[in-house]
């Protein structure tokens, strides 16, 4: 092997030396015959974008070897995807399951001269496809013709007899096409599908060039990779000049609309919602009112004037569409046709997906004026016409047989008993040559391998009638040589390396100079949903907090040879069972301390049958999960380690449990990480509305749990001791003031003092109640109608004076304070009530068909 | 003949729990064409919709797209009309319709040939998928290059004597191969069985959502459907003699009879997806029931001439 030429005069002399390069290949098999390798020439030497690859590779690790180094990136790249929670829905025979991201160490390399081919040809497509629409919407002078047989469009699902006719805002159907190429054994560039409604990926797209750019800097920038960005930019921009329009000429509101946390993509809805500030939306989170569409928000109906959607056509609106669908907005095709909203993409493209369209486009391209195509596709016979089946049906080897129109999901069928199928029903039939894929190097386990490689690639249109190629893409590998390429199956991804000759735009989502009215129209609204989910975010933070630290207290205090009274043990165990740890209709402690203790071990990681800390840390998860995109991947990262940990440290062989000394630290650790999340909500969230909601479910959560607690201290009489007084503070996380301030005087003044009267304690009713009204004033609404809210609670302090307890005695104090807890304990569930009914009842209801 | 035929449908939806937000979409003004005279139509809803929009949809029917913002507990859509009908197809002669795979070989796809509108018609659509099964027991009726009509007409026959009404017997999301395999169904699986049938052997159908008269006078037999909404199938066999321009021949498979003054049209369409007469979707936190009345009746003298012959 020979170095080659350097392009950059400047380039300094190579790291690696060529003997290195020889080494990592010589365990990769040899090309294989007919396939192109995206690595190696025919003659076995290494492609000169791999040499110049090879020659900016960070050098080794002293006293490492290169394959070492290669293979600790890999496990980097495989960190740092869990650490930023990159992840998956797949779906098989066991259900579904969230997995991992896969991403290759190693990216797919694309020449300027091979991409301008690609770029053109590209363009021409996606324009193509758009002019099929507006005239299959239209005049229908193909159909007319007998250029597009009738049965592609009228017979399949995706043709929408309801957008007949109608001509979108701005006139524009198609916002962003996709293309999934793969090279054949000439080199040669093969369109394989295109996906028109809302193709996937340009999230994982985005995420795949941040990791692997950082792990080659060098050669991301000496070898002049195309930056991305701008095209994410040119998509914002297109969808919002098409939507100002239907804003009436002002800042449009433009949202993302996603199936939800169960679509295989959700991660990226998330990631791209927060990469492109929109809002991210669930079809429940919208409503059509007056053929216009609305965000229903916690300050009451927001408009919406365009959405950027991942939701499929069928599923959007279950008026008109798919009526079993709980994901559209009923009445959205109405607002569509009134003109009311952008649709990207418009409804109705997804007949453009058949395989059997291929056939057919060079002969529309011509018609249309679009010329011939510069990028072929497979070659297509679809069986419906008559003269094509017979041309094909005896030489089928080779060559796939697909579904003509979509079964169940997107993916079209491979069938091999073809001939009895096609006869029954030629028209559902496409016959489709097949390609072998090139091979593009991936590096694991100390080894390249070559794997076969489709690229998605994506062409987003102007709004000006022209189109511009994302300079990269979603490269994908087969999991093994002789597997098919599908994230779905176990397949891989690639980031996917354009280069250029000219300069590198170097845009970046962010500088932008924005103007006043672009800033007040992406504050960005807070949905109902997302509200209701921020609220029990704070209370179930907080709720499982004090559950743990009931938890901590119970378990060493209820103990066979514990030294504190009946009466504090009976008021623990009580509490217990109130607040879920234990089952109701467990025996007392008095009875028998060990079954008690069982029964709370065993409640502690149960998340199905009991309603103790596992539980809760469910229902916390799956707030924060319907949180994706406002939570930092910290915060996230954060929910989902104490929940696995958690259940980590108490499993246990099936019939036992979990024992004390393995419990007990666990709880330890977990307080630790729910108070880091509680930091985390106070200290790092913007406080918007939402951040207002979740503060006041946390403070509302903290009064109810306090008050309870105080509630059955004093109710059970277990005050009169020092023990009892003992375990309150420490249910109050109050004991070291306590003692710093009144050393040991045990006595009920100086608990009234710290746990309900100074306000300057976070765990004091005082405190509690001082912070809540603070927040509630700040809620969305005017101050008059937020002021039933605060008439719920004590206008200030807590509501009882220090003065007011002079000469009481303890009976008298412990009375007094009962009586508070209780008055606290109903504001508390009240207000939490009318806030729900206030804030969120939006979002409540169900979409029912009738 | 012609006949003047006052039809009023009343759907009245109860619901356990204030609905906050309704959508609807109604096909229930009838047709007004050369052979049907809409002399009189009114929906009126209750409450009031905040917002109402009349259209025609892709096939020509009349559709009313209506919604509802304030909280309501009933609501009662009712569509009154008065209808002039002629008997279409008196002169029907179906022994010289042209041979049925003629016309199914037309409908095949060949490049650049021109476009035949029924095409759309002789394809599956969402209530009406491809059956095998049902391609099977059509298969008898369909000798080579026996006339359409006639072979529509036997279909229809066959049908009528192997499958049973049953009112209740199936609902609307039953897939039609369970109510062809129970052999057993109510008007909309009638006609949805035999547009099926047509359908695999090449043939266009349409499904045509209407109402019937329970008594014709000179009839004797009660008519099956007339309670209610009714549906029926039309046959694409055009050039029969007695049958319009545009080809389509009425067959109503659930009283086994080509329809005459006594069918009025609402809409057609692929299959009763595309024509439903009151669909809707609502939110709320309850249940609901809905009833519907019909009552079709004879609003004015049965004359002997067709329409376009009226002084």
């Amino acid at each position: 092997m020979s170095p080659s030429q350097s392009p950059l005069p400047f380039e300094p002399s190579p790291q690696p030396s060529a003997a290195e390069l020889d080494a990592l290949l010589r365990h990769v098999p040899d090309p294989e015959p007919g396939v192109w390798d995206e690595l190696r020439e025919a003659d076995g030497s290494v492609r000169p974008r791999w040499q110049r690859f090879g020659r900016w590779l960070p050098p080794a690790p002293e006293g490492e070897g290169r394959a070492a180094d290669l293979d600790q990136r890999v496990a980097q790249v495989a960190a740092r995807i869990r650490a930023d929670g990159v992840t998956h829905n797949v779906f098989d025979e066991q259900g579904s399951a969230v997995r991992p991201w896969s991403l290759e160490l190693l990216p797919l390399i694309i020449e300027p001269a091979e991409w301008a081919g690609i770029e053109a040809g590209v363009v021409q497509r996606a324009a193509l496809l758009e002019a099929m629409l507006d005239d299959l919407y239209g005049e229908r002078r193909l159909l007319h013709e007998g250029l597009l047989p009738p049965a592609l469009l009228l017979r399949h699902p995706g043709y929408l007899r309801p957008m007949i006719g109608v001509r979108p805002p701005g006139g524009l159907r198609l916002h962003i096409v996709a293309f999934d190429l793969a090279r054949g054994a000439d080199g040669a560039w093969w369109v394989v599908a295109q996906r028109t409604q809302g193709p996937s990926g340009l999230g994982y797209v985005l995420h795949n060039r941040l990791v692997v750019s950082s792990q080659f800097a060098d050669a991301f920038r000496e070898m002049r990779v195309q930056h991305i960005a701008s095209s994410y930019r040119r998509l914002l921009d297109t969808v919002e000049a098409m939507a100002r329009e239907v804003a009436g000429g002002a800042t449009p509101r433009v949202a993302l609309l996603t199936p939800g946390p169960f679509a295989e993509t959700y991660f990226e809805h998330a990631y791209l919602a927060r990469y492109l500030g929109l809002p991210l939306v669930e079809g429940s989170d919208l409503t059509v009112r007056d053929d216009r569409l609305f965000l229903k928000t916690v300050e009451g109906l927001e408009p919406v004037h365009g959405l950027l959607r991942r939701l499929d056509d069928d599923w959007c609106d279950p008026l008109e569409l798919r009526p079993d669908s709980a994901l559209g907005v009923p009445g959205l095709l109405q607002a569509a046709r009134a003109g009311r909203v952008v649709m990207a993409n418009a409804l109705g493209s997804a007949f453009l997906e058949s395989p059997a369209v291929q056939g057919f486009l060079p002969g529309i391209a011509e018609r249309l004026g679009i010329g011939p195509l510069g990028l072929p596709a497979l070659p297509t016979w679809w069986c419906g016409e008559a003269a094509a089946w017979r041309d094909v049906q005896d030489r089928l080897d080779g060559k796939v047989v697909r579904s003509t129109f979509p079964r169940g999901g997107r993916t079209s069928q491979v069938h091999d008993r073809a001939h009895v199928g096609i006869e029954q029903d030629p028209d559902a039939w496409t016959i489709q040559g097949r390609l072998r894929f090139s091979r593009a190097p991936i590096w694991g386990g100390g080894t390249l391998a070559p794997r076969p490689a489709m690229v998605r690639v994506y062409a987003i249109a102007d709004g000006g009638g022209r189109w511009h190629v994302l300079p990269g893409g979603m490269t994908r590998v087969a999991q093994r040589e002789d597997s098919s390429v599908s994230m779905q199956r176990g397949g891989s991804s690639l980031d996917t390396w354009v280069l250029t000759d000219g300069p590198v735009d170097l845009f970046s989502m962010l500088p932008r100079r924005l103007q006043v009215d672009d800033i007040v129209g992406r504050r960005r609204p807070v949905s109902s949903r997302t509200g209701e989910n921020l609220f029990w975010l704070g209370r179930y933070t907080e709720r499982t907090e004090q559950l743990v630290r009931l938890a901590q207290v119970t378990l060493t205090t209820i103990d066979a040879d514990s030294d504190a009274d009946d009466t504090v043990q009976r008021t623990l165990a009580a509490l217990a069972v109130r607040k879920g740890l234990a089952p109701v209709g467990v025996p007392t402690p008095a009875q028998s301390a060990t079954l008690f203790e069982r029964a709370l071990l065993a409640g502690l990681g149960d998340a199905d049958g009991a309603l103790s800390v596992a539980y809760n840390l469910r229902a916390l998860e799956r707030s924060a999960m319907a949180l994706r995109e406002r939570l930092s991947s910290e915060q996230w990262g954060l929910v989902r380690n104490m929940t696995e940990t958690f259940a980590e440290a108490l499993r246990s062989p099936p019939g036992e449990l979990p024992t004390l000394p393995r419990v007990l630290p666990a709880l330890d650790r977990l307080a630790l990480q729910l108070a880091a999340l509680t930091g985390m909500q106070t200290d790092r969230m913007t406080r918007d509305h939402g951040w207002r909601l979740l503060a006041v479910g946390r403070l509302l959560e903290r009064l109810i749990g306090l008050t309870t607690r105080m509630h059955a201290f004093v109710d059970a009489g277990a005050l009169a001791g020092a023990a009892g007084i003992d375990l309150l503070l420490e249910l109050f996380d109050s004991a070291i003031t306590f003692r710093a301030r009144y050393q040991r005087h045990e006595d009920l003044l100086a608990l009234a003092d710290l746990l309900v009267l100074d306000s300057d304690n976070p765990r004091a009713f005082a405190g509690v109640l001082r912070r809540l009204r603070t927040e509630l004033r700040k809620l969305p609404g005017s101050a008059s109608s937020l002021e039933p809210l605060l008439a719920r609670l004590p206008p200030e302090g807590a509501g009882i004076t220090l003065e007011s307890l002079r000469g009481a005695g303890d009976e008298a104090i412990a009375g007094r304070l009962g009586a508070l807890s209780d008055a606290l304990l109903d504001a508390a569930t009240g207000l939490a009530d009318e806030i729900g009914l206030r804030y969120f009842t939006l979002a409540h209801g169900q979409d029912q068909r009738v | 003949m012609t006949a003047t035929l006052a039809v009023t449908h009343e759907t009245r939806y109860d619901y356990a729990a204030p609905v906050t937000l309704a959508h609807h979409l109604a096909h229930l003004r009838p047709l007004d064409d050369a052979a049907q005279a809409l002399e009189h139509h009114v929906l009126e809803i209750d409450p009031a919709p905040e917002r109402r929009h009349e259209s025609r949809d892709a096939a020509g029917n009349a559709q009313c797209h209506f919604s509802l913002v304030r909280p309501h507990r009933t609501l009662v859509v009712r569509a009154s009309s008065r209808v002039r009908v002629a008997a279409r197809f008196a002169a029907l002669d179906a022994a010289r319709s042209p041979p049925w795979d003629a016309l199914a070989q037309r409908l095949r796809y060949v490049a650049r040939a021109p476009f035949e509108p029924a095409v759309e018609y002789a394809m599956p659509s969402p209530f009406v998928p491809r059956l095998q099964p049902v391609r099977d027991w059509a298969a008898p009726s369909f000798e080579p290059g026996r006339p359409a009509a006639e072979a529509a007409m036997d279909l229809m026959h066959r049908l009528h004597a192997d499958f049973e009404y049953e009112s209740r017997s199936t609902r609307i999301d039953t897939p039609l191969l369970e109510a062809f395999g129970q052999r057993r169904g109510v008007c909309q699986d009638f006609a949805h069985l035999l547009a099926c049938a047509l359908r695999t052997m090449g043939l266009p159908a349409r499904y045509v959502s209407g109402y019937l008269l329970t008594q014709v006078p000179g009839d004797e037999g009660r008519m099956v459907g007339a309670d209610a909404s009714h549906a029926w199938v039309q046959a694409w066999c055009p050039g029969t003699p007695g049958v319009p321009e545009d080809g389509w021949l009425d067959l109503d498979p659930t009283n086994d009879l080509v329809p005459g003054a006594g069918h009025v049209r609402v809409a057609v369409g692929r299959d009763f997806g595309d024509v439903t007469p009151l669909r809707g979707v609502i939110r709320s936190g309850g249940g609901h029931t809905m009833t519907v009345a019909v009552t079709t009746r004879l609003a004015g003298p049965v004359v002997a001439c067709p329409l376009e012959q009226e002084p």
